[in-house]
């Protein structure tokens, strides 16, 4: 039993990880961006919800949604801000992920200053848990996986069958034709944006509403997004999920022989043995194609 | 002596009278320059701006009203450490070359303890009341006023077998000073027959420890030994610990579940747990309440005293010039009564003043009675 509700828990914090990952891997695909201020759009979803569902006063029900709203707005104003002026002035890559690290640190220091380094609770008392036998589902575990099993289809499906999506793997796959072809590069880029920081707004949310928000939280969330998608295959958005599940479950079925202490080694060493062993992450194979 | 010589030796004169007395005034108005180096970000830092430094500052406050120390002000000098040692470093030095302050106000033991070598070079008291470490205070130049770890630890693993508990799990912070006590109390818990069946750790920024909880639970101990430096993770602990259906017959902890954080997730969520804690004294509180607006709690009444401690052994002296002699006048204090009880200082660093044992009965927090 101990065993099962291990791969439960660790079910939960995967389907975290996996949507970080795969908004992390969208973006990537298909701007070229190593965007690591993807850690500061998760952040902002956090505190847009706090402010929604407080201050403000709306109903959960209002107030979810309207922060992933708000954290997909938040990460196509981060890409006009930050990163079309860069764009429009040829700088490469190297450039891109600097101004994203600095993107990142300004937007923590931001947030420390506007509310504190504290955490700040959304809700009183622990969650609702429900028992079946002896394993027990808190409602993170049950509200992942219902995101998690909604959510990634219908991003495939949307990728695979509508017209932006199909605009989208375009622009992954070759951005020069795609362009040629008389696709806007500029107006995908700010769907893609928003799309992908759409879905670290759902990851930040559940968290938030669980353990509360603060200044660095988004920060660890995307390093072992970064890892899940090395582990799953860069350039692969199914791969980047399956990192993340594969993270998450691993990470929580350590402890069944090791201690806490032990759960950092574990994903680093999932990195590096990827790294050295099949640097083209489980879904390698896939990136024949360059698949989106 | 012509007119030109005369009225150049006039002015030379009036030029000296005022050097000296500006020199004499500002000799009068040097304060004596203290230090405070602490993890002042992060997730601690809330907490420790909030009753840590709220201690040293009223108590500073408090005595500069007074007229300050041998009619002096004392300026308090403030550096954030952050919570890790080369930090604590880097902010030690800057407050001892820079703001040339004679003693460093500072907490937990990964900051304190990488500090001491270079406060033992700079003969720079170092004093840390809160810290539990049992070597803080193998250093001559450092000062505590608290029960250490090992005396914590003792004391729990007694009261848990008193209760007629047989097995145990302890569930902490990955943190020396915490290993500490929870080495004390898996010793003297297996002494007194008890068995230890779990042991598990978590790091100080982890906030999801269900999967700990988890193993512990399926463990199934009869009490479990939960201990963190701040809080944050015994409110997040106590939560997640009710939320994975773990139910050992007893929980024990420190004072910090009397932290606000505690009662912003919910005081129904300690209800029952046994604590360690050090008395504190009405008074205080209602006179830290009125300056601050909020209660105090141990830890604003341990930095409080140790302020004054400090500050009292200085008067003594007649000077912060030679801190060797101020050293000297805390080790040799004698007997202190403070906020939060009587210590004791006969000749070391350590002041003698021992827990006592408090749990929450009906959301307030009161003394244990078995």
């Amino acid at each position: 039993m101990l065993l099962l509700q291990l791969f439960i828990n660790g079910l939960a914090s995967g389907a975290i990880y996996a949507l970080t990952a795969v908004g992390f891997a969208l973006i990537y695909n298909g701007t070229r961006i190593f965007h690591i201020a993807h850690g500061a759009v998760f952040t902002f979803g956090g505190y847009a919800l706090y402010l929604l569902a407080l201050p403000l006063g709306l109903p959960w029900i209002v107030a979810l949604p309207a922060a992933v709203i708000a954290t997909a707005a938040f990460g196509a104003l981060m890409d006009t801000l930050v990163y079309r002026p860069l764009r429009k002035r040829g700088t490469g890559p190297a450039g891109m992920f600097i101004a994203s690290i600095g993107a990142l640190t300004f937007a923590q220091a931001t947030y420390s200053l506007v509310f504190g380094t504290d955490t700040i609770n959304l809700r009183k008392g622990g969650l609702p848990t429900f028992d079946i036998g002896e394993v027990t589902l808190t409602a993170v575990h049950v509200i992942a996986a219902m995101v998690a099993l909604i959510v990634f289809p219908v991003l495939q499906l949307f990728l695979t069958r509508t017209r932006w999506g199909r605009a989208i793997r375009a622009l992954a796959d070759n951005p020069r034709l795609a362009v040629v072809r008389g696709i806007d590069a500029e107006r995908l880029y700010i769907v893609i944006f928003a799309l992908g920081s759409a879905l670290a707004g759902l990851g930040v949310v559940i968290i938030a509403f669980d353990l509360g928000v603060r200044p660095e939280m988004g920060f660890s969330v995307m390093f072992v997004a970064l890892v899940a998608v090395i582990v799953g295959g860069v350039g692969y958005l199914p791969g980047a999920a399956a990192g993340g599940f594969l993270l998450g479950i691993t990470q929580s079925l350590s402890l069944w022989q090791l201690s806490g202490r032990w759960q950092d080694v574990v994903v680093f060493g999932a990195l590096l043995a990827f790294l050295v062993f099949r640097p083209q992450g489980i879904f390698g194979h896939m990136l024949v194609t360059r698949r989106v | 002596m012509n007119h030109t010589a005369r009225t150049a030796v006039k002015l030379l004169a009036i030029s000296a009278a005022a050097l000296f007395a500006g020199i004499g005034a500002a000799g009068a108005q040097e304060p004596i320059r203290l230090g405070l180096a602490m993890p002042l970000s992060g997730q601690n830092g809330e907490y420790i701006k909030r009753y840590v430094l709220a201690g040293h500052e009223f108590a500073i406050k408090e005595q500069n009203e007074k007229g300050g120390i041998l009619g002096r002000p004392i300026k308090l000098f403030i550096e954030d450490s952050r919570n890790d040692g080369a930090s604590a470093v880097s902010a030690l030095n800057k407050l001892i070359n820079v703001d040339k302050v004679v003693a460093v106000f500072s907490i937990f033991t990964p900051v304190v303890l990488p500090m001491l070598p270079i406060a033992e070079e700079k003969k720079v008291i170092v004093l840390a009341p809160s810290v539990e470490h049992p070597d803080l205070t193998k250093s001559r130049w450092a000062v505590r006023m608290t029960p250490t770890a090992t005396t914590n630890g003792l004391l729990i693993a007694q009261q848990a077998r008193k209760m007629g508990l047989k097995t145990a799990a302890t569930f902490a912070e990955d943190n020396e000073a915490i290993r500490v006590s929870v080495k004390a109390f898996v010793a003297e818990f297996e002494k007194l027959g008890g068995k230890m069946i779990g042991d598990e750790t978590f790091k100080n920024q982890d906030t999801d420890m269900r999967g700990q909880l988890t193993k512990l639970r399926a463990a199934r101990p009869d009490a479990l030994y939960f201990l963190a430096p701040s809080g944050r993770p015994v409110a997040l602990a106590l939560k997640q610990i009710s939320e994975v259906g773990f139910k050992p017959k007893q929980i024990f902890t420190t004072h910090l579940v009397e932290d606000r954080e505690v009662m912003a997730l919910g005081a129904s969520m300690a209800e029952g747990v046994i604590y360690t804690a050090v008395a504190t004294t009405p008074e205080f509180n209602q006179k830290f309440k009125a300056a601050y607006g909020y209660d105090s709690d141990v830890n604003a009444g341990k930095h409080f005293d140790s302020t004054n401690v400090l500050l009292q052994a200085i008067q003594k002296v007649g000077s912060e010039k030679d801190m060797t002699k101020v050293r000297d006048a805390i080790y040799n204090f004698g007997e202190y009564k403070g906020t939060i009880g009587t210590f004791r200082f006969v000749g070391s660093g350590e002041s003698l003043v021992s827990p006592i044992l408090k749990t929450v009965k009906d959301g307030k927090y009161v003394r244990y009675q078995p």
